[in-house]
């Protein structure tokens, strides 16, 4: 057996390597992590155009183009050593270090040779502050000598200038990207939208200075300041009261779904991610309480269809933009729901990170840890979406609930009117009995003064409350003067994952109120009118009522509901 | 030092722990070197004893051996040792009801927490089981007491983990 050496063509190579995926503008900053891996504090992307030529007897007026692209950071430079391994496909991982952005040493070449056909590199080593060098690395000439080669050159007055313009002749590096490929580039004004609206996404972590060991990072494009952009508005939650209540929320604020939580990535318990999700504010709500216009919240917010599901960031760098992880599905109820994964290195070849670490391929084990977290947070974002809709929808607008109870509560004063008159034509003795058992009836359950208030100005007679004691799905209760109410356990599973699984189904809502009501009214009924011992048909009610609310959360609990349920 | 099994010795020492009660228990394990740890909740007639012993049989219940053997890829699951540590429920009537659901949100709250203590404490220990959250972990009563739970539970993984 003989080992031969296999050929390669570079320039063929250089070209594939730039069309591994890239978008300009996740390739501009794939050079940019390098100057953060060199710990700069301070980056400066240019996006450099030029007049287009034009061609005799062309009409109009000349259109800007794109001449070059530079990025100069203030990092600790590379001397030749390092200038030779920056330009070696796949550098040595030895001249990282531990939390750095890169992974497979491609970056800096892939990225580059995605956008044109010329890099040139230029640097001052902090070991090494009396030399600049240069290095070129064209298309070009290695197609031309069919070798993977760069040029070493000495640095023009214009090279120092601007690697001066942010090092202040200190250490940094600038890289310059030339011969572009303006025909597959998308025009300027897109690039540099698209930079400035996800940087500050990206280096969240680095330009709040969050990152340990690493500096505070200045980040601008062109003149703007890119300012740092949490996608989960954190900040903005109550420190006292910031978790989700999705029955009750206003929809004004952003709230937690999931607080700061580990999971584990591998089956060694040993490679970690940290998750945590939000809900993001509903803008009619927030429209509607004059805090700010529709729009203005939802560009505030980055509330809009692509930008809803998990930010993963790999060791603080953001690298996957709302990704919804195969669990979270494409609902517009959903446009509020945002994610975060936290990783770090460790994780990669657990998750199956690629070259322009873009894309994430969850661990089985991981996906068996984050499945129902998700599962649960989707069901929690989109019934809060719901409430909030609700609460300003129906405010205008008649719903099913107030439907179902004018309509019970109209039935319900005739039903006790009806008791009234029945018991007063009953035998004396009989009625004596009716009218004891009747207000025992009454005196067990009593109604608070919050449900008296909620039948008497809205006639409410079905009461969907927080929760209820040991998983009871109803409990009726009695005033004197307003009759019969029940009560409904939001908080069961029931409510949670069937009813709010049809909630665009208003008769199937009212339908269900007037289920609850008239079980609760034969309730009552039973213990009023039966005559068998009203204490014993009492603790009867209360452990039926227990083990039905059991029973059906155990069957809920054992249905697939995603198949049960069509569009859940 | 030789794993108490290959010694041959098993210590109990709570004589109800056979006995119908709310039990929140752990299962700490070894499998060729793996540490894991399983969760769970029972209120069965023979205690977090008898729910152990469904764990480690070749009956349906037996989720643990299941969740080792789906998770490492095993047709016999090579346990080198085990430790049991079951906390029982406060006498609260939500926990020592029929109803599951506030012990198994007491479950999922205590598997959350115990993830975030190990990655604090850089132990290398998988938590294999599988919980779920319900509606009932927002009540104070359901989260003081998975606080109670995973703070009993904690010294216990540290004393197995050894």
């Amino acid at each position: 057996m003989s080992i031969k050496e296999g050929g390669w063509d570079a320039g063929r190579v250089l070209q594939a390597l730039g069309r591994i995926g890239y978008d300009p503008v996740s390739a501009i900053l794939d050079i940019v992590d390098n100057s953060v891996s060199a710990s700069a504090s301070s980056v400066v992307i240019k996006v450099n155009t030029e007049s287009e030529e034009r061609t005799e007897g062309q009409r109009g007026r000349p259109r800007a183009i794109l001449k070059s692209l530079v990025i100069v950071d203030n990092g600790w430079g590379m001397d030749e050593k390092g200038l030779d391994n920056a330009l070696t496909l796949g550098s040595s991982a030895q001249l990282y270090h531990a939390e750095t952005l890169s992974k497979f040493g491609m970056g800096l070449k892939s990225a580059a040779a995605s956008l044109g056909k010329q890099l040139e590199v230029i640097s001052r080593s902090e070991n090494d502050l009396n030399n600049v060098r240069k290095v070129v690395l064209d298309q070009d000439l290695i197609v031309e000598k069919g070798k993977y080669v760069y040029n070493l050159t000495d640095p023009t007055d214009e090279d120092l200038n601007e690697l001066d313009a942010c090092t202040d002749g200190k250490s940094g590096t600038l890289i310059r990207i030339t011969k572009l490929f303006r025909e597959s580039l998308p025009p300027t004004s897109e690039i540099i939208h698209g930079l400035e609206t996800r940087a500050g996404v990206i280096y969240y972590y680095y330009l709040k200075g969050m990152v340990a060991g690493s500096k505070c990072l200045s980040l601008k494009i062109d003149d703007y300041d890119v300012v740092p952009v949490d996608p989960l508005f954190i900040d903005e939650i109550d420190t006292g009261n910031g978790d989700l209540d999705e029955h009750h929320w206003d929809g004004l604020r952003p709230k937690w779904i999931t607080k700061p939580q580990s999971i584990q990535l591998d089956s060694t318990g040993g490679t970690w991610a940290q998750v945590e999700i939000t809900q993001l504010p509903h803008p009619p709500s927030v429209e509607r309480k004059d805090l700010m216009s529709r729009r203005d919240c939802r560009d505030h917010y980055l509330i809009e269809a692509r930008n809803y599901g998990f930010y993963i960031y790999r060791n603080w760098r953001l690298i996957s933009w709302a990704d919804r992880l195969d669990f979270v599905p494409q609902d517009q109820d959903l446009y509020a729901f945002r994610g975060r994964l936290l990783i770090n290195n460790d994780a990669d070849d657990i998750l199956n990170i690629n070259v322009t670490k873009s894309r994430v391929h969850l661990s089985e084990i991981a996906q068996d840890q984050l499945k129902p977290e998700i599962q649960e947070a989707v069901k929690k974002s989109r019934t809060a979406w719901k409430t909030a809709y609700r609460v300003t929808v129906e405010s205008l607008t008649q719903g099913p609930h107030d439907t179902a109870n004018q309509e019970l509560n109209r039935i319900s004063l005739l039903q006790t009117d009806e008791d009234k008159r029945d018991e007063s034509v009953a035998p004396a003795e009989e009625r004596k009995e009716l009218e004891k058992r009747r207000n025992k009836a009454v005196r067990t359950k009593p109604i608070t003064p919050e449900d008296k208030q909620h039948v008497k100005e809205a006639g409410q007679r079905v009461l969907y409350v927080d929760t209820l004691d040991n998983n009871q799905l109803w409990e009726r209760a009695h005033g004197p003067e307003e009759g019969v109410i029940v009560r409904v356990n939001s908080s069961h599973r029931f409510c949670r994952d069937i009813l709010n699984a049809v909630s665009d189904n208003s008769n199937l809502l009212k339908v269900t109120d007037v289920l609850f009501y008239s079980i609760a009214r034969g309730e009552y009924d039973l213990v009023y009118k039966s005559e068998k011992n009203d204490d014993e048909i009492e603790e009867i009610m209360v452990e039926y009522r227990e083990r039905v609310g059991e029973t059906l959360s155990d069957v809920i609990r054992r249905l697939n509901l995603t198949d049960f349920l069509v569009d859940v | 030092m030789k794993h108490s099994a290959e010694l041959g010795l098993a210590t109990v020492f709570d004589a109800t722990i056979a006995k119908k009660n709310g039990f929140l228990y752990a299962i700490y394990g070894i499998v060729e070197n793996q540490a894991t740890l399983y969760v769970g909740q029972t209120r069965g007639r023979t205690g977090a004893l008898g729910r152990l012993a469904q764990h480690l049989s070749d009956g349906n219940n037996n989720t643990y051996l299941q969740r080792l053997s789906n998770i490492y890829f095993y047709e016999e699951v090579p346990l080198e040792k085990i430790d049991l540590a079951a906390i029982r429920f406060t006498s609260k009537e939500i926990f020592q009801t029929d109803s599951q659901e506030y012990r198994k949100a007491v479950e999922h709250l205590v598997q959350l927490q115990l993830l975030n203590w190990l990655y604090e404490r850089n132990l290398k220990v998988h938590i294999v089981s599988q919980t779920s959250s319900n509606a009932y972990g927002k009540l104070q009563n359901v989260q003081e007491e998975a606080d109670r739970i995973s703070g009993l539970l904690k010294p216990c993984i540290l004393e197995f983990h050894q």
